[in-house]
């Protein structure tokens, strides 16, 4: 095994413990919709909140790049270019998620100055790690990025996916410097501040998961190079064609012209045509294996990112991207119910399947099977259908009654968490989250034990021969 | 709004039911699988009727959605023949094992 793929499993580990983390603040963050007084004064809903949007982004980000550092070298039959770095800035990485996790725990805020700014929470939505962290994951990605481009030089080859990745990885470090500029002007700052929460997610990262499917699809069903290269490049078009302009669904009550609503609406109406594409895709791949893989946990999270994708981004982002709707659904919980799945089909179950094959590929290519995965693919996923119906429910009754009767007036809002609709349903969310949080444990429980099982099956196997 | 926006959602979500069915008609050859998918696409017709008809949208956004509802009826099929085309092509390219199956089942016929 490379230096690069012992180094992608590292990642992949540590994405999976900050999933688990996030998933341990978001049930904390549910609690406090059905018991207000939850931890008052000790421990805040919006800290609750920002360790858990935070940990999203960082499990998926340690997800990709854990993934990436696992097929590259064997894309390129060679080490990865600068490894020794990368390996350093793994550690470095890993110290700082766990320092600003404890800050954001144990500090959580400070006096609206430079030292906060640098030392506590840099302000911004999906981005609130200080600046000091904020430069060390500027730095990582920008080895990263050193490491892919440096690599494909050296070996003096340049596959399609290889050459959509280079191209995706610059716009990947170069948006995440949105972070940084300090703009008092709130209309402006937002303005530019979805540039990089969007783009990030509806265009470099969808290009970069795109590349990592392909790689999976590759090694797990052994789709030929030919096939996978032509259908990235068709829905790398598509989905950067839809996704890009796409920002303006973003751009409501901050101040922004009103042609953005236009806009954002027409393009993130064409999303889901691509979806479509990638759904009979998936009916075609599972037709031909007859839904038989040697790696079926794997492959059945392949299934559940094509579909999980077209559900979560394309069914409930349709539902919800007009400007008609989209003005009174904005920031409600329906845009939570949209994220939640959106987030879960596009990366989460991508991620979870590169974690399988990487497991089963690092313990040469055994069968991976047993009762343990199926529990949690069906619990991690019926809990996640639970949870987005349920914010969907709370957030049509948000939209209608707070937003388009209510007026969104401070009142509206107040007598909107008294309404039994947004009440039952946060309670589904928290039960539902619960199921969530047990499939996580399960999904641990299976990964952590699949060296030891696969063990008692070789002694297993070598007393039935010796018996024989 | 909110009957729109359900709407909405029911089209994009019949038009993912069509496209599912589609594929698994066309892998099992199957009659109660296409009258499946074909009703599947009446639906969204149906349900572009309604948007059209009865929502408060205005006549580009309509225009937008039946627009919509005539691609999703393009798309399964044109992705199928595309992946089929390249997965024959791929599997006629000399030295693929799939090639040499055929060449070998061809020469067992004729002795």
């Amino acid at each position: 095994m490379y230096r690069a793929q012992r180094l992608g499993l590292k990642y992949l580990a540590a994405s999976t413990v900050i999933f688990g983390a996030m998933i341990i603040f978001g049930l904390l963050a549910s609690i406090y919709y059905v018991r207000p007084g939850f931890l008052l004064n000790t421990f805040n809903f919006s800290t609750a909140k920002i360790v858990h949007i935070n940990g999203l982004v960082i499990w998926l980000l340690m997800g990709f790049i854990g993934a990436i550092y696992w097929f590259l070298p064997q894309e390129f039959e060679r080490e990865v270019v600068g490894i020794g770095l990368a390996e350093v800035l793994f550690w470095v990485l890993c110290a700082s998620v766990a320092v600003v996790i404890a800050v954001f725990i144990f500090v959580q805020y400070g006096a609206a100055n430079e030292w906060s700014m640098w030392f506590i929470n840099q302000g911004r939505k999906y981005v609130e790690a200080p600046r000091w962290a904020a430069i060390v994951i500027s730095v990582t990605a920008g080895v990263f990025a050193y490491n892919v481009i440096a690599t494909c030089v050296a070996a003096r080859k340049a596959t399609g996916v290889v050459t959509v990745l280079i191209a995706d990885l610059v716009p990947l470090v170069v948006l995440y410097l949105d972070a940084f500029p300090e703009i008092s002007n709130m209309s402006q700052d937002l303005f530019w501040w979805w540039w990089l929460v969007h783009l990030w997610v509806e265009a470099t990262w969808e290009v970069l998961i795109g590349c990592i499917m392909a790689w999976t699809l590759m090694h797990l069903v052994g789709a030929s190079r030919r096939v996978v290269e032509s259908w990235l490049y068709v829905e790398v078009a598509l989905v950067l064609g839809t996704g890009i302009l796409g920002l303006g669904h973003h751009y409501f009550w901050i101040g922004t012209p009103r042609y953005w609503f236009a806009i954002g609406g027409f393009f993130s109406a064409l999303e889901p045509l691509p979806l479509l594409g990638m759904i009979v895709h998936a009916v075609y791949d599972a037709g031909e294996r007859h839904l038989q893989a040697a790696n079926r946990p794997a492959f059945y999270w392949t299934l559940a990112e094509a579909f999980g994708n077209f559900l979560g981004g394309g069914v409930w982002g349709f539902m919800m991207t007009l400007p008609q709707i989209n003005l009174y659904s904005h920031g409600t919980q329906w845009t939570a119910s949209h994220g939640h799945f959106a987030f879960w089909g596009a990366y989460g179950c991508g991620v979870i399947s590169v974690l399988y094959l990487a497991i089963a590929q690092s313990r040469g290519n055994q069968r991976l099977d047993g009762a343990a995965w199926k529990w949690s693919f069906a619990m991690l996923n019926v809990g996640m259908v639970g949870m987005t119906g349920a914010l969907l429910v709370a957030g049509i009754d948000q939209a209608f009654y707070e937003r388009a009767i209510g007026g969104s007036t401070w009142n509206a809002y107040l007598s909107m968490q008294g309404r039994p609709w947004f009440n039952e349903s946060m309670w589904a969310r928290l039960l539902f989250g619960l199921m969530f949080a047990c499939g996580f444990a399960v999904l641990a429980y299976d990964l952590i034990t699949i060296p030891k099982r696969q063990q008692a099956d070789a002694v297993e196997e070598a007393t039935a021969a010796a018996g024989s | 709004m909110v009957v729109t926006a359900l709407m909405l959602g029911g089209l994009v979500a019949t038009a993912g039911a069509y496209g599912l069915l589609y594929g698994a008609s066309r892998l099992h050859d199957s009659v109660i699988l296409r009258i499946a998918c074909w009703t599947s696409y009446l639906v969204l017709g149906a349900l572009a009727c309604a948007i059209v008809s009865l929502t408060p949208l205005r006549y580009g956004w309509k225009a937008l959605v039946v627009a919509s509802a005539a691609a999703y009826l393009i798309i399964p099929p044109m992705t199928w023949r595309y992946l089929t085309r390249l997965h024959g092509g791929e599997n006629n390219a000399p030295g693929h094992p799939e090639r040499a199956h055929r060449a070998r089942t061809r020469l067992y016929r004729r002795a």
